[in-house]
């Protein structure tokens, strides 16, 4: 298996710039997302990866060997696309083993390749199968099958799992991922799903605009966003913005913000002008001491918690707490936040500020 | 708006029955979500009120009504599709005027142009009135097609998976947002989905649908805090809801076959040990992904806990729903 290194990949089509600069390395056996909204360079970037498209600049390496300028064959990285696209006329063994007839090995290999890769992902009694009869899920089995059976390097996977429905999409992504666990195959995966992304990646690259945004493990990214559009991108509901004027100290380990006091991370840098205060929905507390008073605008039931949409004067914000505490629409009530979780960002540049809290994950400002 | 009542609708195509005696109130200024998987009859039972499709029996009212017989346009409902369908050599006003400009409406000019306005402020899309339907994002059109169903006051708005085809993000604003105009309209909305997010968030009752019979009808919290059966049990609920042989805790009293643990209902450092095989992290929770007897179980991680992956855990059921071999609820 492999390890896959990206430095300053850059492509334009044309005028227009899809990916800018993107440097971070896949790891052997990782299981690594690309994350972002559409249009932002992730399908791009993994094009790059498979060969599929070539690079305006930069350097692709697989395992230590310069592969960017590669046709996608010399490669020896499998793809998955979001359309799972089988033979129609071949039943579901041929479509497994066709990858290897076609590259010549020996019958006898050919059987035992497929016998294992059909014990792999559980589909021993659908290999005489036609494809054409076949569930959603057994097809997309069988296209990752034909993927598999080659032993490649790596998998890229362009949001395999987009075209599903929910319930199905969750098991899907279960079995990939103990798949994966099973096989610890390098595995690139395309998403626009933060769930998804937090859920099956050992690391996160989120992509904007052409640029990458941030890369580091899910928990890293949740808690400690160097931008705005990530804390904005990661989380459900995103994190609050509070917008106010004031200046940061460094060393200080609190903000005052429209005339309160609030405790924060010891900061790392100053700051002055248009800043923000980010708190993550489940951080903010109601209680009767709260220094920042809020009306409640609306609550949403999800089961175990309730998501609770207030109104304060330093603007509108969600939090999230227990289903079990009552709330009424239209009361008032004072808000807390758990200090210790708390990112200032610079509006105008959407950076965070740097602080105890994000030391070594964003640069000194 | 209208009260709609479905009263033992069948459908059958040859010899496959789609809906199979659905009886159900969707109360005036409700927003229904009617909840299953693909091939559960939620669509059919969309196009059946629209009159899209002819029901085999039974009798549908719309405002104390029975349109059996009406065409759709007769019947006086707007549907939202899932994949948006503007005309393309239209800009954004005259998609919006469209069905304003029915014939059979002969709405006057000046009624045409307040209602756009309204609809267009509600979307916050009134900046791109004169673009070209075309010009627009994915998340605008869908917006604009939302809102070519909102200038009419129909008796009803039934919505066929309007944000599926979104991103994730602009799904999770877009639900806010309908959730939002639904309220401020007074709307009745019959909503489709398969995404049980949507279903709890927006809902002001949920119709659960399997193989084309409605098995449970309620608020959101009834069906999440009291579901008929482990089918319904199931639908709601992320991490989705363990379903385990009674017998695996010695909680079974007397004809219990399985029982129903929410994943935050299991209580952690006492009962049975249980291997951790994965640890998930959210961000706002972290999933533990366990095995116990050959069984795996999901559950939640207590806060500022270490979980290595590959110990053990002792674990115990709190509060669990019991069910018979059939899978229906016992207590």
């Amino acid at each position: 298996m492999a390890e896959i290194v990206i430095k300053n990949l850059r492509k334009n089509f044309g005028d227009f710039t899809a990916v800018k600069e993107s440097s971070f390395t896949i790891e052997d056996g990782e299981f690594f997302m690309l994350l972002g909204p559409s249009g932002c360079g992730k399908t791009t970037t993994l094009r790059m990866i498979a060969g599929l498209e070539l690079p305006t600049s930069g350097e692709i390496y697989l395992d230590g060997e310069e592969i960017s300028q590669q046709p996608p064959s010399k490669r020896d990285i499998a793809f998955v696309f979001q359309m799972f696209a089988l033979y129609p006329h071949m039943n579901v063994r041929r479509n497994i083993s066709y990858p290897l007839v076609s590259q010549g090995m020996p019958k006898r290999d050919v059987k035992t390749k497929v016998a294992e890769v059909a014990g792999i992902l559980g589909i021993e009694d659908i290999l005489d199968r036609p494809v054409g009869g076949l569930s959603g899920g057994d097809r997309q089995r069988v296209a990752l099958g034909r993927a598999i059976v080659r032993d490649p390097k790596a998998f890229m996977m362009d949001e395999p799992l987009g075209a599903l429905d929910a319930e199905f999409r969750e098991r899907m992504a279960e079995e990939l991922r103990a798949l994966h666990d099973r096989m610890n195959a390098t595995t690139v995966y395309v998403t626009h799903d933060q769930l998804e992304a937090m859920q099956m990646g050992d690391k996160i690259v989120v992509m904007n605009n052409a640029v990458v945004e941030q890369f580091g493990t899910p928990q890293e990214i949740y808690d400690k966003p160097a931008t705005m559009f990530v804390a904005d991108f990661i989380g459900s509901p995103s994190m609050n913005f509070l917008h106010f004027y004031g200046a940061a100290h460094q060393g200080a380990a609190q903000i005052s913000m429209n005339g309160a006091s609030y405790a924060v991370p010891k900061l790392h840098q100053n700051a002055k002008g248009n800043l923000v205060f980010g708190v993550r929905p489940e951080h903010v507390k109601l209680s009767d001491q709260g220094a920042l008073r809020a009306k409640v605008l609306a609550s949403e039931y999800l089961g175990t918690t309730q998501i609770i949409t207030l109104e304060s004067e330093s603007g509108t914000l969600k939090a999230r707490v227990d289903s079990h505490q009552s709330v009424r629409v239209g009361e008032m009530i004072g808000l807390d936040f758990k200090p210790e979780t708390i990112t200032l960002f610079d509006a105008d540049s959407g950076n965070a500020l740097a602080s105890e809290l994000n030391k070594g994950v964003v640069a000194h400002g | 708006m209208a009260e709609v009542v479905l009263r033992n609708i069948c459908k059958t195509f040859s010899a496959n029955k789609a809906i199979n005696d659905v009886s159900m109130t969707i109360p005036d200024g409700a927003f229904v979500v009617l909840l299953g998987p693909t091939g559960a009859g939620k669509t059919t039972t969309l196009r059946l009120i629209s009159g899209l499709e002819k029901l085999s029996s039974g009798s549908i009212e719309i405002g104390g009504r029975t349109v059996n017989n009406e065409t759709p346009a007769q019947r006086d409902v707007a549907m939202v599709f899932q994949q948006y369908s503007l005309y393309p050599h239209m800009s954004v006003r005259e998609n919006l005027e469209f069905p304003l400009r029915s014939p059979i409406l002969k709405t006057p000019e000046d009624v045409i142009a307040q209602q756009v306005a309204e609809v267009a402020e509600i979307l916050q899309i009134s900046h791109k009135l004169d673009n070209k339907a075309t010009e627009l994002s994915g998340g605008e059109m869908q917006r604009v097609s939302i809102g070519r169903a909102l200038v009419r006051e129909p008796s009803i708005y039934l919505m066929d998976e309007p944000l599926s085809s979104l991103d994730a993000k602009l799904r999770n604003d877009l639900r806010v947002e309908l959730k939002r105009i639904q309220a401020s309209l007074g709307a009745t909305i019959l909503y489709v989905t398969h995404d049980q997010i949507e279903a709890m968030t927006m809902a002001t009752h949920v119709g659960v649908l399997h193989e084309g019979k409605l098995v449970q009808f309620g608020t959101p919290r009834e069906i999440y805090e009291d579901p008929k059966s482990i089918y319904v049990a199931s639908r709601l609920g992320l991490p989705r809801i363990n379903i385990l042989p009674a017998n695996l805790f010695d909680t079974t009293r007397n004809g219990e076959h399985t029982i129903g643990l929410r994943p935050e209902n299991i209580l952690q450092g006492q009962g049975k040990p249980a291997q951790i095989q994965r640890v998930e992290h959210l961000g706002d929770q972290t999933r533990l992904h366990l095995m116990l007897e050959g069984h795996a179980i999901t559950t939640i991680a207590a806060a500022g806990q270490d979980y290595p992956a590959g110990t053990t855990i002792n674990i115990e059921p709190k509060n669990p729903l019991f069910f018979k071999a059939d899978g229906s609820r016992i207590y």
